[in-house]
């Protein structure tokens, strides 16, 4: 099984080589193709897959060169619409890379995380506090800590922190939130309102102190997801989402800001040229790619307003059709795939918890991205894991990979 | 290069894309019919040999663990409920413990005693404190397992 | 386990939700891909603009053209709400946007069919299109509007040809990119032209249309005496004239004098849908179909139960109908052509690489009344011009019709209208002016009409 591994991971990297190779014909690229940066990437892909196998730390076979062709491809495209990203995208990937090659080797057992999930609960929440009280504004959402040039995005982190919390705490009482509303005894299933009152309330918290609807939605979705996988009470899912459309509406009703981008949404060609100006020029990119794309390099996906961090998709779309498009898609089909198989082969409900926790973040998170950028839902500012341009982010996917590795290598393992 | 040349290398690219892609797919269904951890189906000789004067209790697996569902095996004296291999019925459920509960029919009715299992054994969401004894449509759950105890007439 | 179950369940679910953005892309990247590129705003779709063709005057004057990658526009200001802009940014707009098929160069291939034909034939420069606009022409009528908001339109009645079409304010394309913020946000819309989109009410200019409506249709005998004692009232509603009673004067002497209280009782005469069949008639009700952009005027309603009221001040050019200074100008050149219309035109020649490939269509023509019926509201409009209302609009050497108009609206001071022919005696030349919140038509709009014809008149084709 592990021989594939490699065999994948080499064909993928030949992949994203040509696509380095095509699009260095992009007039951005001036200096020629960063050929050093694609070797060092190609040393640490199959570096790690080979120290991973070497250690007999077993596992899915097909995350990792799925994530790679996602990052890979992902890479290809911020560097043709500004080297300069690209150069420090390679870094974050680089650096990304380490971080997965470490949580692999280093969490022996990962029920032992089971443990700490009031730690998580607390890091979380004071991380996610204090970027709200602290962080830095940029584009009217209150998303990030700034040192000097450096930007730290804590969402990234906190989002896998809340899904070990909710899967050591969902395992430890779901099974008494399964019971109705009224049991037999009349008795309410306080723990299971609690938590989804305090769940409610912290997406609502996000979407009226940060006015970020994507990561609002994000949350919501992670957090209704698995408190139906732990406990199959679709009614008070319902409930719950109910209630958090209707405050999210009323945030829609409030925020000027992310109202605007609602009515981006509606209709972007009724100001083409300032409000609708993202949106109308990423339909006019989507529509000049195509069913075949322009070819990579040859478009003009630098004409959509923050391409390489929030419209990298769309990039894609235009320069390698529908057809290139649909190929990203469908490589983040089986990459949740994949995940939600590791969380259907683990032997303790912890681990199905926590890699099917993992397997819907990956999926709301690039769903909720690609619908934003292609109009389907209004625009919010999330990125898409893999792919778009962003340190926090691509750290936080390898760190979630890592964990999806871990847990499918422990699939044969006593629980 | 001429502009041709440069629309046809978009092609390669997206054949080479698919390829890959296939790749993976294969490398993916490959993989899904699981490797099933086989565990001794629910009693299969028991079937084969109906007890005209047993007592009339049977145990019915509702849902849970699709191969044993619809195959009910009849309690004619104590019976072990757990994931270990020498338990009569094997839970195959990672919530159960080696040894789980037991089963022993009472003429009125069929006592159900918790082993000591470290994730409990379930009366719809009350969790079993010792034993209990059920009747006729009693139903409990392991895991995430669920049995019904069920009463034929005699022959 | 129950829990796998639903992990199973939720898997499916979420693997299908990914079919969505499928559909979607599909929807944009396929199915609706050539309407988006072609969108206007869509500055891709003429992204090469090194190959997109020249605009031309009739004469071969370029209106504009490209210059290694950027547009230049000689006549500046003097066109800008008429030939439009298109800029990398801001996509296109009026006629540059609206022509970009015909305008823009063969784009890079993007299908196996385009790529072979791009193997046959090479790059491409998109076409030249030649107007039926006189530079020259347009230039004078853009400074006769100077500070003024409104707009002159100039059409030679021998082929229904727009010779100008200058509106105000307006704005220079050249520099429109770097100006965007002001004046795509300027109350008084300089993106519009004025002369073939703005819709106004007609006033008094439309009583040229009520006589020749009510003669034509016989609902006035030619020779019939009306008695003006300063007003007339339907069911309660009167209007009056603004001197005051003009006593006892037949038709011709009621527009030269624009008698509210005779048009207000033709208008009831001919009741709202005829006055909504003439206008048909008279093409008012449609866009004209070799004009690009140019917009339908609108019939007049009435309030439900108040029609007849609607109806005589529809007569004098008020109720709630709306026309364009093109349309009225139109109305002027089927009385000058002796009752026939020929439909305006803007667009005249396709040409490449300087030979002409391909020209539009003059005419047909259409009689929309009878010569004598158009020969007595000529009569009339002469009449005006001489000792009437439009006195202003006189030329020493050559006599001119026309009809003063000074249409009420909410938004302030009435608009200035004259619309005019010369020379009368055998017209070739149409002009509607339009002056918005200036005043009175004879007084403002009409010394305008006068140069405009003087300076068509001087080209002496």
């Amino acid at each position: 099984m592990k021989r594939r591994e490699l065999g994948l991971l080499a064909a993928v990297l030949a992949v994203v080589g040509l696509a380095l190779a095509l699009a260095s014909r992009a007039p951005e690229f001036k200096g020629g193709a960063p050929w050093g940066w694609f070797t060092a990437q190609v040393a640490a892909w199959l570096g790690i897959a080979l120290a991973l196998r070497l250690k007999r730390i077993q596992g899915d076979p097909l995350l990792m060169p799925l994530a790679c062709l996602l990052s890979g491809m992902g890479w290809v495209m911020v560097w043709r619409l500004n080297p300069d990203l690209g150069e420090r995208q390679a870094i974050w990937i680089l650096v990304g890379l380490l971080a997965y090659a470490i949580t692999a080797l280093t969490i022996r057992d990962y029920r032992n995380l089971e443990h700490y999930k009031y730690v998580c609960l607390v890091c979380g929440v004071v991380l996610q506090v204090s970027v709200m009280l602290f962080g830095t504004e940029i584009n009217g959402a209150r998303l990030w800590f700034r040192v000097g040039s450096f930007q730290f995005q804590p969402v990234e982190v906190v989002k896998i922190l809340m899904i070990l919390f909710l899967a050591a705490f969902l395992r430890r009482y779901g099974r008494w939130m399964r019971i109705g509303l009224l049991s037999r005894e009349g008795r309410l299933p306080r723990r299971a309102l609690m938590l989804l009152g305090v769940g409610w309330l912290a997406a609502e918290g996000v979407l009226i102190l940060q006015k970020d609807l994507g990561m609002a939605l994000l949350f919501m979705g992670i957090f209704l997801t698995m408190f139906y996988m732990a406990t199959g009470r679709t009614d008070l899912v319902v409930v719950a989402g109910f209630l958090f459309v209707i405050g999210a509406v009323g945030g829609l009703l409030a925020f000027p800001h992310v109202r605007i981008r609602v009515y981006a949404w509606l209709d972007p060609f009724a100001d083409s040229q300032n409000t609708g100006y993202q949106m109308s020029q990423a339909l006019f990119s989507l529509a000049w790619g195509g069913l075949f794309g322009t070819g990579l390099g040859m478009g003009e996906p630098t004409r959509v307003p923050e391409a390489a961090t929030d419209f990298a998709f769309v990039a894609l779309a235009e320069e390698l059709g529908f057809l290139g498009a649909v190929a990203i898609l469908v490589a983040f089909m089986l990459l949740v795939t994949r995940a939600f198989r590791v969380a259907m082969r683990a032997r303790c409900e912890f681990g199905t918890l926590l890699a099917g926790g993992l397997a819907v973040l990956i999926a709301w998170q690039s769903l909720i991205l690609i619908a934003g950028t292609i109009k389907l839902i209004p625009m919010t500012g999330i990125t898409l894991p893999f792919v778009s341009y962003g340190g926090s982010s691509m750290l936080a996917s390898f760190v979630m990979l890592a964990l999806l590795r871990r847990i499918s290598s422990q699939e044969e393992g006593p629980c | 290069m001429s502009e041709i040349t440069l629309f046809y290398a978009k092609f390669v690219l997206l054949i080479g894309v698919y390829a890959l892609l296939g790749l993976l797919i294969r490398a993916l269904i490959k993989d899904i019919p699981m490797p099933s951890k086989t565990s001794e189906p629910l009693a299969s000789p028991v079937s084969s040999l109906p007890s005209p004067d047993s007592s009339g209790w049977w145990l019915s697996v509702l849902q849970g663990q699709e191969r044993l569902e619809g195959r009910d095996l009849e309690l004619r004296e104590e019976l072990l409920l757990g994931r270990a291999p020498e338990c009569r019925v094997v839970v195959n459920d990672p919530f159960a413990s080696a040894r789980h509960a037991r089963l022993v029919p009472r003429g009125a009715g069929v006592w159900l005693e918790d082993l000591g299992s470290t994730n409990g054994t379930f009366l719809g969401a009350e969790a079993v404190q010792g034993g209990v004894l059920l009747n006729e449509g009693g139903r409990f759950s392991i895991g995430d397992v669920t049995f019904e105890l069920v009463r034929r007439g005699n022959a | 386990m129950l829990i796998k179950r639903r992990v199973r369940r939720l898997g499916i679910l979420l693997i299908c939700l990914y079919l969505l953005p499928v559909a979607q892309l599909w929807y944009y990247q396929v199915l609706t891909a050539t309407t988006l590129t072609e969108r206007p705003e869509n500055s891709r779709a003429h992204e090469d603009l090194s190959l997109r063709g020249s605009l031309l005057d009739r004469q071969g004057q370029v209106l504009a053209k490209t210059v290694k990658d950027h547009r230049v526009y000689p006549l500046g200001e003097a066109a800008g709400p008429l030939i439009g802009y298109v800029t990398g940014r801001l996509g296109s707009g009026g006629l540059e946007g609206e022509l970009a098929r015909a305008l823009s160069g063969r784009p890079r291939p993007r299908t196996l069919a385009q790529v072979e034909r791009f193997r046959r034939e090479g790059s491409r420069r998109g076409d030249d299109l030649v107007l039926t606009v006189d530079a020259d022409l347009q230039k004078e009528c853009d400074r006769l509007l100077g500070q003024d908001r409104g707009a002159i339109v100039v059409l030679d009645l021998e082929n229904g040809d727009v010779l100008a079409a200058a509106s105000h304010p307006s704005f220079d394309p050249a520099t429109l990119e770097r100006d965007w913020k002001a004046v795509s946000t300027d109350k008084n819309a300089p993106l519009i032209d004025r002369a073939t989109q703005g819709l106004y009410p007609p006033g008094s200019s439309f009583k040229i249309l009520t006589m020749a409506a009510a003669l034509e249709s016989g609902k006035v005998a030619p020779g019939e005496q009306f008695r003006c004692q300063g007003s007339y009232t339907v069911n309660g509603f009167t209007m009056y004239c603004d001197s005051g009673a003009h006593g006892s004067l037949d038709l011709t002497q009621a527009l030269e004098h624009s008698c509210n209280a005779t048009f207000g009782e033709l208008g009831h005469r001919l009741g709202l849908p005829e006055i909504e069949s003439w206008m048909k008639k008279f093409g008012l009700l449609d866009e004209p179909a070799r004009v690009p952009l140019a917009a339908a005027g609108r019939a007049p309603m009435g309030k439900p139960g108040h029609e007849e009221v609607a109806a005589a001040e529809a007569g004098i050019g008020q109720a709630d109908m709306l026309i364009s200074p093109l349309g009225m100008a139109r109305v002027a050149a089927i009385i000058g052509r002796g009752g026939t219309d020929m439909p305006p035109r803007l667009l005249k020649a396709v040409s490449r690489d300087g030979k002409t490939v391909d020209t539009f269509p003059v005419g047909p023509p259409r009689q929309v009344i009878s010569q004598t019926t158009a020969d007595a509201v000529l009569q009339a409009m002469v009449a005006v011009v001489q000792s009437g209302t439009g006195r202003g609009a006189a030329l020493e050497e050559v006599q001119v019709a026309g009809k003063t108009g000074t249409a009420e609206n909410p938004h302030g001071l009435p608009h200035a209208w004259f619309v005019g022919l010369a020379p009368a005696e055998h017209p070739r030349y149409a002009v509607a002016v339009i002056l918005e919140n200036k005043g009175y038509g004879g007084q403002h709009a009409a010394p305008l009409a006068r140069e405009a014809l003087r300076a068509a008149l001087s080209k002496q084709r």
